[in-house]
């Protein structure tokens, strides 16, 4: 039996897919440089939200592989970036128990019961993300602090804008003067990380290179129909989420498309998803949603794309 | 729970937000059956988009007829809205076995194809879910026929989108209490999380 039990292990192990352990850490190391960054526009409060959603989803994880009598070992590389980019993802001075409740949820329903690294079909970080912006929704979309004047905000610094982007706003945007989520405020740090990541091979660049030219493209051809709606093309892109999710979220290769047709056509989606999300909903930002959907059908675009290529 | 004043709206609202799968709960007795085969998946959605509007638009008007009958006024002459279940059940058998000695008829291929999964729909509760949401949120005669139109589009959507994450997972190592059932609910409750999500 337990022959049987240890053999199937291995199989398993084998079969597991698309994760490559050097690629995790170093992601890690990366999304932890965003997190610092964020520590130094806020407060180190910041940290502390990182570390007690790592302490968080490290429990979660070796307590289910203790009660399956399953190997942990490795895997533990794998354990650092959802808790990383679920607190990345959020406003700074969340209470420290909304962050254990969503990476929690996040980890134990995004992973965990999918099988562990490798096998998720969904982010688990958005899965988090998302229960907790059901839960509490002021808390995580509706409280936001300005860093230069410590206001509390009700949206996003630029989230209701109107004006026409100077550069004054782009450098403001670029060194992390108007309020955000911890991991969008400083843009220059997420623009640098993430060309470090694209440099490294551990993203693809097909996904955030479609990702903000679709939107941008899609913005400006939704602007033509819904002038009030829409605005700028070009500054939209640093609006809220979205920049961070192209180059850090969207690219997580366990959960998004293998085939380079694919990728494309799911930046494709995202960007299309986002826009319209934005524009013509109640919510203020899409990317989240748009992930997640385009996580949800990615299964059915590859198995349709790879049939096409056999015919 | 629907308003529309667009067609856009309608569209929208009928496929993804009000999704009578992710939405209602309606029709999941189906995710269990398709057996993560999506051949099978595609069949039953091209059934339903065949057989819902043509039973809702025949119940709506038995409902808005026979069932409940209205004077000039709007005083209610004659009320026999609590056979409406009953009625719609017997209406659906009908019209499925009709529909299926119909297409065997003429179209031989078509129902080598759909034949089978028609009959299925006989004992999904999407359909009489759809009438039900039919008769009580819906005006007029056309606007059911889209409404019913768009549901079963959106239910073959999200039918298919779970049979290939189905498909995918079926080499994951799955916890044993997990497999099965209690994996489709946990996926469908995240998609849905993203519909309450939108409404905050």
């Amino acid at each position: 039996m337990m022959k049987t039990m240890e053999t199937n292990n291995q199989e398993i192990k084998q079969q597991t897919p698309r994760v490559s352990y050097k690629n995790l850490v170093i992601m890690s190391v990366l999304l932890a440089i965003l997190l610092i960054l964020g520590a130094f526009v806020y407060t180190p409060y910041v940290l502390l939200m990182g570390a007690v959603a790592i302490v968080t989803s490290l429990f979660i994880e070796f307590v289910f592989a203790r009660v399956r009598k399953m190997e942990y070992g490795k895997d533990i590389y794998g354990a650092f970036a959802t808790p990383l980019i679920f607190t990345l993802l959020m406003p700074p001075e969340l209470p420290l128990y909304m962050v254990v409740v969503g990476a929690g949820f996040g980890v134990f329903f995004g992973k965990s019961v999918f099988g562990g690294l490798g096998r998720n079909i969904f982010n688990p970080a958005l899965v988090g993300y998302l229960f907790l912006l059901v839960t509490f929704p002021t808390q995580v979309s509706q409280s936001f602090i300005d860093p230069v004047t410590g206001q509390v905000l009700q949206s996003i610094g630029i989230s209701d804008f109107t004006f026409v982007g100077t550069s004054e706003h782009l450098f403001g945007i670029l060194l992390g003067q108007y309020a955000n989520t911890i991991g969008s405020t400083v843009m220059a740090g997420v623009w640098i990380v993430g060309a470090i990541l694209l440099f490294l091979k551990i993203a693809d660049w097909r996904i955030p290179l479609t990702v903000l030219l679709a939107s941008a493209g899609f913005t400006v051809i939704l602007a033509k129909f819904y002038p009030d709606q829409f605005h700028d093309a070009f500054f939209s892109l640093f609006l809220g989420q979205l920049m961070f999710a192209a180059f850090f979220v969207a690219t997580d290769p366990i959960s998004g498309p293998q085939t380079s047709k694919g990728k494309i056509l799911f930046g494709i989606g995202i960007a299309l998803i986002t826009v319209v999300i934005r524009g013509l909903a109640d919510s203020a930002e899409g990317v989240v949603y748009a992930i997640i959907i385009m996580n949800a059908v990615s299964p059915m675009l590859e198995k349709s794309l790879k049939e096409e290529d056999e015919s | 729970m629907i308003e529309f004043t667009t067609f856009a709206q309608l569209i929208v609202a009928t496929i993804f937000l009000n999704n009578v799968l992710l939405f209602s709960f309606l029709g999941l007795e189906s995710v269990t059956t398709i057996e993560e085969k999506p051949k099978n998946a595609l069949k039953l959605s091209i059934a339903l988009l065949f057989v819902l509007p043509l039973v809702s638009v025949i119940s709506f008007w038995i409902y808005h007829n026979l069932l409940l009958t209205l004077n000039d006024t709007g005083e209610v002459v004659r009320d026999l809205t609590y056979l409406q279940t009953f009625v719609f059940v017997v209406t659906i058998t009908v019209v499925v076995v009709i529909f299926n000695v119909l297409i065997k008829k003429v179209f031989p291929k078509l129902y080598m194809f759909i034949g089978q999964s028609t009959i299925q729909l006989v004992a999904n509760t999407v359909v009489l879910g759809v009438l039900l949401i039919n008769i009580s949120s819906v005006d007029t005669l056309a606007n059911s026929f889209y409404f019913s139109v768009f549901a079963a589009f959106g239910y073959g959507l999200v039918l298919m989108i779970l049979t290939f994450i189905e498909k995918q997972l079926q080499q994951a190592p799955i916890p044993k209490g997990f497999k099965g059932l209690p994996i489709q609910l946990i996926i469908l409750s995240i998609i849905t999380l993203i519909l309450y999500g939108l409404n905050v």
